[in-house]
């Protein structure tokens, strides 16, 4: 039996295969239609670890897409499997900060990789992928380059939490004469502020890891870990965190049964 | 026997029928109360019939912001709306309103309020704690005791206000142990149920019809023990103490129980804050209410320490397994009393603990639905 972990985020469908040794992960932007999203990663999944569509498989959705898996067998939502997943990356993780497309959150877990607690931003794109994206584009840029651009340059004092002020903000920044350089170091200042600020809310000990996609930005990992005065880490697939802890419920579930 | 919003719209149907026709056939004036701490056995005793007018409708809350400000809880926009655009068929009805001065929205809403209805306004001391409180507060009831003497012409005896205690605390009694159903080994009745069963809104014109229809409910509902498909369905479920600003408006309540928890109790103006208290029969009357309306655990009091005393009860007693704290937006004295609340359900009962700070608007209800499944799975829900 193979357990299938499907996240489908608000910019990335992720998808993970577990048998308990191996974890196999795969990646597609997510489209408009979050269920087609949803059949495509899972098809990619099955030819990477040549499963066949007759073969006994179980199947966890997770993400803000989750009820649109029509042939998941459970759903459970992204807290729950990004602690498992983040445990599964390094069993002594207690804190993960979770950054993603549309929202950002924080959890504090126990040794097993459960849920102790944990803390969402509220309705808004201040602190998530959504920010980064919105001000690369003022800066023609993009998310992937925010960080190469910023590099050594003195950060520009960005004020505004909200996506929409704080873009105002750039553009009469620009219109300024402020270097783009220390604008793109700003962006990534404000927005790990914006994290910490979520973070305060929860307890924070022992190991903590980024994940998300936003984990993919050193420079945001880097200001998050000296803000808190902890060194914070990554993994390579941190951004699978959600689809990987699917996958191992879904494991620990078959081996149950 | 559903007990669904079907049920309770019957219900209040037939209170609102009744109050009308006390009012236009028997000329009783109706006069609204806004709080807990009115108390509505002074208004009984003068003839009068109170309704509570506290409103958990997002419908008038745009009328309400031509006035108030935007960020304003959405309880005090919701109940001034309704009176500013006279689409509250209650407030239509009402003769007279009685608010208490409890948090800073409340009262400078009244101040506006008053330009629409004729108001008086109960001074509320900012603690429970001192005797010059309970003085203070004796002296105002005293107030609202001549003043609804003069605007209905009766005379509040005593025998009368001994009479209305007696009704009140037996209504009371009759809430709270529909309530402790939901003490046992198995819950018996869903959050939504009690919320419709004990949350008539209406005119109070007929108090021992209310009693006998909980009791009705209780008789019914007792019976759902030897239902063993009833107990296999609540087997397993986490059991939801929700704390915090009153479930005016019914989000959280569905999001919960939708999501798979069961609402076992509720900590709030209606609920288990007030139930617990009754007034004393044997004393003075005036006095009597006097002390037990100060001592409700209200966050606008401080210190307020009570509360957390009724949380730890109810956590022990109602076999809580977490508990979800409601925060309407803008409601500064819960927001910052959550924090209180959050090391005594944590550190001091070992409880998960969440804070939903939401309004009456549906577009967060996502988001919402998200935290509440977390923290269900998070207790193995």
């Amino acid at each position: 039996m193979f357990s299938i972990g499907i996240d489908i985020g608000s910019v990335c469908t992720k998808g993970a295969v577990y048998d308990g040794v191996n974890l196999f992960t795969d990646i597609v932007p997510t489209g408009w239609n979050l269920r087609e999203s949803g059949e495509i990663i899972l098809r990619r999944l099955m030819n990477i670890c040549s499963i066949k569509t007759d073969d006994p498989r179980f199947i966890i959705a997770t993400g803000y897409g989750r009820d649109s898996v029509a042939l998941a067998d459970k759903k459970i939502t992204e807290i729950t499997c990004h602690a498992r997943g983040a445990h599964y990356f390094n069993p002594e993780t207690r804190t993960v900060i979770d950054v993603g497309g549309q929202d950002s959150k924080a959890i504090a877990i126990g040794d097993k990789g459960q849920v102790i607690e944990f803390i969402m931003n509220d309705r808004c794109a201040a602190g998530t992928g959504r920010f980064l994206q919105v001000m690369s584009h003022v800066l023609g840029s993009e998310v992937d380059q925010l960080e190469k651009l910023a590099q050594d340059a003195e950060p520009a004092v960005i004020n505004s939490m909200c996506a929409v002020f704080a873009e105002s903000e750039v553009i009469s920044l620009l219109a300024r004469g402020i270097s783009k350089e220390s604008i793109a170091a700003g962006i990534l200042e404000s927005i790990s502020g914006k994290i910490i600020h979520l973070t305060g809310r929860i307890r924070i000990e022992g190991h903590v890891i980024f994940t998300g996609g936003v984990s993919q930005n050193s420079a945001i990992r880097k200001s998050l870990g000296s803000r808190i005065g902890i060194d914070i880490t990554t993994h390579p697939q941190a951004q699978f965190a959600g689809a990987a802890g699917a996958a191992i419920i879904g494991f620990d579930n078959i081996s149950k049964s | 026997m559903k007990f669904d919003r079907a049920y309770l719209t019957s219900i209040e149907e037939d209170i609102f029928t009744e109050g009308v026709r006390q009012k236009e056939s028997l000329g009783r004036k109706i006069i609204g109360i806004y709080c807990a701490f009115t108390p509505p056995e002074i208004i009984a005793a003068a003839g009068a019939i109170p309704v509570s007018l506290c409103a958990g409708s997002q419908k008038p809350v745009t009328d309400a912001e031509k006035h108030l400000p935007r960020n304003l809880c959405p309880l005090i926009k919701a109940s001034y709306g309704f009176a500013l655009t006279d689409t509250c068929p209650y407030f239509h009805y009402a003769d007279y309103l009685l608010a208490d001065a409890t948090c800073d929205g409340k009262k400078k809403m009244f101040e506006l309020l008053e330009r629409i209805k004729p108001l008086h306004l109960l001074q509320l001391p900012q603690t429970a704690e001192t005797e010059e409180s309970y003085l203070y507060w004796l002296n105002e009831l005293k107030k609202v005791k001549s003043l609804l003497e003069d605007f209905t012409g009766n005379t509040v005896s005593d025998e009368k206000l001994k009479e209305q205690i007696k009704l009140y605390n037996a209504c009371r009694d009759a809430t709270r142990e529909l309530f402790e159903l939901n003490t046992g080994e198995f819950p018996l009745l869903y959050g939504r149920e009690i919320d419709c069963i004990t949350g008539a809104r209406g005119f109070d014109c007929d108090i021992p019809a209310r009693i006998k229809e909980l009791k009705t409910a209780a008789s019914i509902v007792k019976e759902r023990i030897n239902d063993p498909a009833f107990i296999e369905s609540v087997k397993g479920k986490p059991r939801i103490l929700i704390t915090g600003c009153p479930t005016t408006n019914k989000k959280l309540l569905d999001i919960i129980e939708d999501a798979g928890g069961i609402v076992v109790a509720m900590e709030n103006c209606g609920g288990l804050k007030t139930l617990g208290l009754r007034v004393e029969e044997n004393d003075g009357p005036l006095e009597a209410l006097a002390r037990r309306y100060i001592s409700i655990a209200c966050p606008c009091m401080t210190p307020n320490e009570g509360r957390l005393k009724i949380i730890g009860d109810i956590i022990r007693r109602y076999r809580v397994d977490g508990v979800v704290e409601l925060t309407w937006q803008g409601c500064h004295t819960y927001n910052i009393e959550a924090y209180q609340v959050r090391e005594c359900v944590t550190s001091g009962h070992g409880r998960p603990y969440i804070q939903i700070e939401t309004d009456y608007s549906e577009n967060d209800i996502q988001q919402i639905r998200v935290r509440i499944q977390a923290f269900l799975e998070l207790m193995g829900g």
